[in-house]
């Protein structure tokens, strides 16, 4: 808890000289938050390079916004739920345009509708097959990504990010219960497509 | 609880969020039942997974691209503002801007006052040839101001003239409201809105004055008089002015009012008060009694006694 009074001071401090025309102060708060912002980006849409897209538009945007910024909210809470909203959008997008089957090389065990591919009648080596043998990492990327938006969303910011329970509630601006019935169902759905990928977990 | 409700409460059950009762009963049933033990343990290990994705790192071109973008947005915001404010070669157009649209507005304000001004030339002309006004112990007397003003042609002068010949009235009359004041100075120059105003308010005195004046008789003196029956009233009345000499007599009526109008010798204005206490209750009364020299304007505002 400390550590988090810390941060938002530290960032209040250079959000102040940004307002007042600083443009070097908000390099200080670019490389206190990219990691962070990448990695809710990219585990939201699961593709590495779109994601740096995203980072940098938030980033952009946060500072064209900066004067507005009136410290009601903690300063790296708005500055992810810019990311969210842009990573969110991007998804709307790409769906889409049907792009999912890019996507695949992230997530080869979907088919473009986003299914599992189970067994295949034949003798042939099963996508699932090709599957236990890749990186347990991408299986599981994998598998968030057959999620809808709003339950990544939250299965990314609570249990990869580690954020509480009121923090995401701000940020996605959802109540606290929706916050945890979505992660209850995005838990279920990550479980279920882990099991049909690998079998046992 | 059966495993349908437990497998539904496990996501529940390990944030710890389920009710105590609801904890002890999911318990017992674990114990006994490894479908739903299974299903835990699936649930924690997919949960586990999950939380050790591995962090990806940044590149370390996107923090100087992102300063990059941020600097020439600053630049481009920074360049704007100097080239409005920059000392010479743009603060001069801009003021020269400025004194455009001020004289734009002020010629707008000039052009809407027009009609009233041309209104105001011919009441005032005739006003200007008479002796002011005057109401004795009644406040001030701006008689000053009047005098100051030869029958002159400027517009400008007869604006002002309106405004001194209203205030002048102010003071004068009997005005219960001073908004019906206000209002009445702007209505001043057109004649015709005034009567109608008047007709339908129950005039206040000094607006009779205006009246009077505008249509080139020399004073004002008005009553107010409530009457029981209104036609045999204004015969009264009609007769009353014709013997006492009066000209121009003029009648208006509604349904429950009526105005007359007439021109009468100012030595009679007692007379005519007198005969009118008879014929009605008088109210109100504006203008003075003094015997003056020539012909004052007479109004009468009639009102029907309420019952």
């Amino acid at each position: 808890m400390r550590e988090k009074k810390q941060t938002r001071d530290e960032d209040l401090e250079f959000v102040a000289s940004c307002q007042a025309g600083e443009v070097d102060a908000f390099e200080v708060l670019v490389r206190r938050h990219q990691k962070r912002m990448l990695n809710i980006a990219y585990r939201t849409i699961g593709n590495y390079d779109e994601a740096c897209e995203i980072v940098q538009d938030a980033f952009i945007s946060a500072y064209k916004n900066i004067k507005g910024f009136q410290g009601k909210a903690k300063f790296s809470t708005w500055l992810y739920t810019i990311v969210i909203n842009l990573s969110r959008n991007r998804l709307k997008q790409l769906k889409t345009r049907r792009y999912r089957e890019a996507y695949s090389t992230d997530n080869p065990i979907m088919t473009p509708d986003g299914e599992i591919k189970g067994d295949p009648p034949s003798g042939e080596p099963s996508a699932l097959d090709r599957l236990e043998a890749r990186d347990i990492q991408q299986t599981v990327q994998g598998c968030i990504n057959t999620l809808d938006t709003e339950f990544r969303e939250v299965l990314v910011l609570r249990d990869i990010q580690g954020f509480s329970y009121d923090e995401i509630s701000a940020m996605l601006k959802v109540p606290e219960g929706t916050v945890k019935s979505r992660l209850f169902r995005a838990r279920e759905g990550v479980k279920d497509c882990l099991k049909k990928a690998r079998g046992d977990l | 609880m059966e495993c349908g409700e437990v497998q539904k409460r496990l996501s529940a059950y390990i944030e710890k969020i389920v009710s105590p009762k609801q904890k002890a009963l999911i318990d017992a049933h674990l114990k006994g039942c490894k479908r739903c033990k299974q299903a835990l343990a699936d649930l924690k290990k997919a949960v586990e997974y999950v939380q050790k994705l591995e962090e990806v790192e940044p590149p370390a071109w996107l923090a100087q691209k992102v300063m990059a973008q941020v600097r020439s947005e600053a630049e481009a915001k920074r360049g704007i503002w100097q080239r409005l404010f920059s000392p010479f070669h743009i603060k001069i157009p801009l003021e020269a801007l400025a004194l455009i649209f001020i004289a734009v507005g002020t010629i707008y304000v000039f052009k809407a006052m027009q009609p009233e001004m041309k209104l105001a030339q011919a009441p005032i002309v005739t006003k200007e040839t008479a002796p002011p006004v005057l109401a004795p112990g009644k406040g001030e007397v701006h008689k000053l101001a009047e005098d100051k003003h030869p029958p002159a042609e400027p517009v400008e002068r007869f604006r002002y003239a309106d405004k001194e010949k209203s205030r002048e009235q102010k003071s004068i009359g009997l005005a219960k409201a001073p908004v019906e004041m206000a209002k009445r100075e702007e209505a001043a120059p057109s004649t015709g809105v005034v009567a109608k105003d008047e007709l339908e308010r129950g005039a206040v005195s000094s607006v009779a004055s205006e009246k009077a004046v505008a249509e080139g008789a020399v004073e004002a003196v008005n009553f107010m008089v409530n009457v029981k029956e209104m036609e045999p009233a204004i015969q009264d009345i009609e007769e009353t002015l014709q013997q006492l000499g009066g000209r121009k007599i003029k009648t208006e009526s509604l349904r429950d009012k009526a105005v007359i109008n007439a021109e009468i010798d100012s030595r009679q204005v007692k007379e005519l008060f007198n005969q009118l206490n008879i014929i009605g209750e008088v109210q109100e009364q504006g203008g003075t009694m003094e015997a003056g020299e020539g012909e004052v304007g007479i109004r009468i505002d009639l009102e029907k006694t309420p019952r």
